[in-house]
């Protein structure tokens, strides 16, 4: 046993072969620009003040001006609003879909061809459909309320109700990626357990509360975990849809970053905004970790 | 009476399942209409007789047309071919050595693999950024190639670690007892082995490097434009001509997944749920 452990255990030769050629491009380009931008983000590194790109230490500063602005705290307000409503919708839709998906006898195989669609379409691609489909004046959506008796609603342009605008479209999108998931979820558990607690007497709706929830939990926080790291960064949708507007209203935050970013080229700012997105993501992606260690 | 409640719960399901298809399909269904929509109304639009025609197909394949989208096709196509590569081949070999190779550390840096692709991209897209305005590859295909094997990396990795661990360890053992190399090992015992999972997990990297906006928008400008920059790039949304070029972006990768369906599960949760 000793002799084969010995064969086994990994050569020197053999890290270099498999494992450096990946670490070497991880290094370069991603564990060492984010150190880098945690320096940038101490610093004023600004093209609007600085004629050259030199970082200038300045400490806190960059974090500093970004607590004390209201505007950030908006952003961080409006984005929050988007996630919480677009996560919990696309949990319970999922769910429901997902249950119902499980429910039907035949044509579950088309329903899931048909779910999985708008998955496989760019983000971007998306919020270039909506935004026609809903455009104020000749979009597909207003003409059939219209056909039907109803007013057509100024989608884009109401700041009110732009953040459903938003909460349509990732519905549409990404709800899919839900109800597939949860349906996985409810073909694993046994059908076993179904069949003797029916046996026992237990109604349809205490079979969900008691057996499936249950059963369903760790797949619930893997869904909101993933989903909720991805809906914070969101980003295609608002460079598409709306640019921020109207006024400030679909202002999130990673078009806020991007603001600082690419168009007033004050990099320290634009880092800074980064890395406090990066520390509110590591609780969460820590916790995902649980779920993948225990497999 | 049990029979009856099976019933309505079966019908319940069925009108569930298709107002949510008809929700999510209409976008799709909406995108080929228009695309092939001549736009033309010869009487009033109530009596016009709908007449379907595929000159928008047409004009977006043909130079000069001013929808000409052959250009964007093109560098679309060898972005993603080519970092799609890369990545394969440097991911499966990281992943071997991820699972198969014996070494201090393993475990950690399996981690530190996977947490790189769950950070936020921004993080290391604007300190790339500066790096790009430096070295001139801001703005340049090779630039967004290296950047894309850079965020699909791990991705890749990691999905890749879960097929190469479900090798039985007893194949690459014996192998190895009868003096293969290492690398002769990986690619005659293991990697014949993990062909489906390369396959499908290959396609997963290639749909999100093809439909990725934020890399493209951020470090690219005038010179390299790919598909998904091109046809947002108009102010009201989609046009005909557009939905035509919208259609033949996303069709490939609308059969891809199909095509990829069982696994697409396990991929989009890091494997972390099995589909």
């Amino acid at each position: 046993m000793t002799l084969l452990l010995n064969v086994v255990r990994a050569r020197s030769e053999d890290i270099i072969i498999f494992i450096t050629p990946m670490m070497s491009i991880l290094l370069t380009l991603i564990i060492i620009p984010l150190v880098y931008s945690l320096w940038i983000s101490l610093c004023e590194l600004n093209l609007g003040t600085q004629s050259y790109l030199t970082p200038n230490f300045i400490g806190l500063s960059n974090y500093i001006k970004i607590f004390t602005d209201t505007k950030t705290w908006n952003s961080f307000a409006i984005t929050l609003e988007f996630v919480s409503i677009s996560l919990l919708l696309e949990l319970g839709l999922g769910l429901l879909l997902a249950l119902a998906l499980s429910r039907i006898p035949r044509g579950a195989t088309f329903y899931k061809t048909v779910f999985l669609l708008p998955l496989t379409i760019a983000p971007a691609l998306a919020a270039a459909l909506f935004k026609s489909m809903l455009n104020n004046d000749f979009g597909v959506v207003n003409r059939l309320m219209e056909a039907l008796g109803f007013q057509g609603v100024n989608w884009l342009s109401d700041p009110n109700i732009i953040i459903f605008v938003f909460v349509l479209l990732d519905l549409w999108q990404n709800t899919p990626f839900a109800i597939l998931v949860f349906y996985a979820g409810l073909n694993s558990i046994p059908r076993p357990i179904y069949d003797a607690s029916e046996l026992d007497g237990a109604s349809s709706f205490q079979i969900l509360r008691h057996i499936t929830f249950p059963l369903l939990k760790r797949i619930f926080l893997i869904v909101v975990i993933v989903r909720g790291l991805t809906l914070f960064q969101t980003f295609d949708y608002v460079h598409v849809l709306t640019g921020g507007g109207p006024g400030y209203s679909s202002q999130f935050i990673s078009w806020t970053l991007y603001i600082y970013w690419i168009r007033l080229f004050n990099f320290g700012v634009a880092s800074a905004l980064s890395w406090i997105i990066l520390l509110l993501s590591i609780p969460f992606i820590l916790y995902f970790f649980k779920f993948i260690i225990e497999g | 009476m049990k029979k009856i409640k099976e019933k309505v719960v079966i019908s319940l399901a069925y009108v569930i399942t298709t107002v949510g298809a008809i929700y999510f399909f209409f976008p799709i269904y909406w995108m080929v209409w228009n695309s092939i929509n001549p736009w033309i109304t010869k009487n009033s639009p109530l009596t016009s007789i709908f007449e379907p025609t595929f000159s928008w197909y047409e004009l977006i394949f043909t130079p000069g047309s001013g929808i000409y989208i052959g250009p964007y096709l093109t560098t679309s196509l060898i972005i993603t071919l080519s970092s799609t590569t890369v990545i394969a081949v440097l991911g499966s070999l990281g992943a071997y050595g991820l699972t198969k190779l014996d070494f201090r550390f393993r475990d950690k840096l399996t981690l530190l693999v996977l947490s790189q692709r769950l950070l936020p991209t921004f993080a290391f897209l604007i300190p790339l950024w500066l790096l790009y305005r430096y070295t001139h590859l801001y703005d340049t295909m090779l630039g967004l190639i290296i950047a894309y094997i850079a965020w699909g990396l791990p991705f890749f990795t990691w999905l890749m670690l879960g097929f190469f661990s479900e090798i039985p360890k007893e194949i690459e053992e014996s192998a190895m007892v009868d003096g293969l190399s290492r690398l002769r090992a990986f690619w005659f015992i293991s990697l014949p082995f993990v062909v489906p999972g390369l396959a499908v997990v290959s396609i997963l990297t290639m749909i999100f490097i093809w439909n990725d906006f934020l890399l493209a928008i951020t470090l690219t400008e005038r010179n390299v434009i790919t598909l998904p920059i091109a046809l947002t790039s108009n102010i009201q949304g989609i046009s005909a001509a557009g939905a035509a070029s919208a259609l033949i972006m996303s069709l490939p990768m609308m059969i891809a997944g199909t095509i990829i369906q069982r696994y697409l599960v396990r991929g989009l949760t890091f494997g972390t749920v099995r589909g």
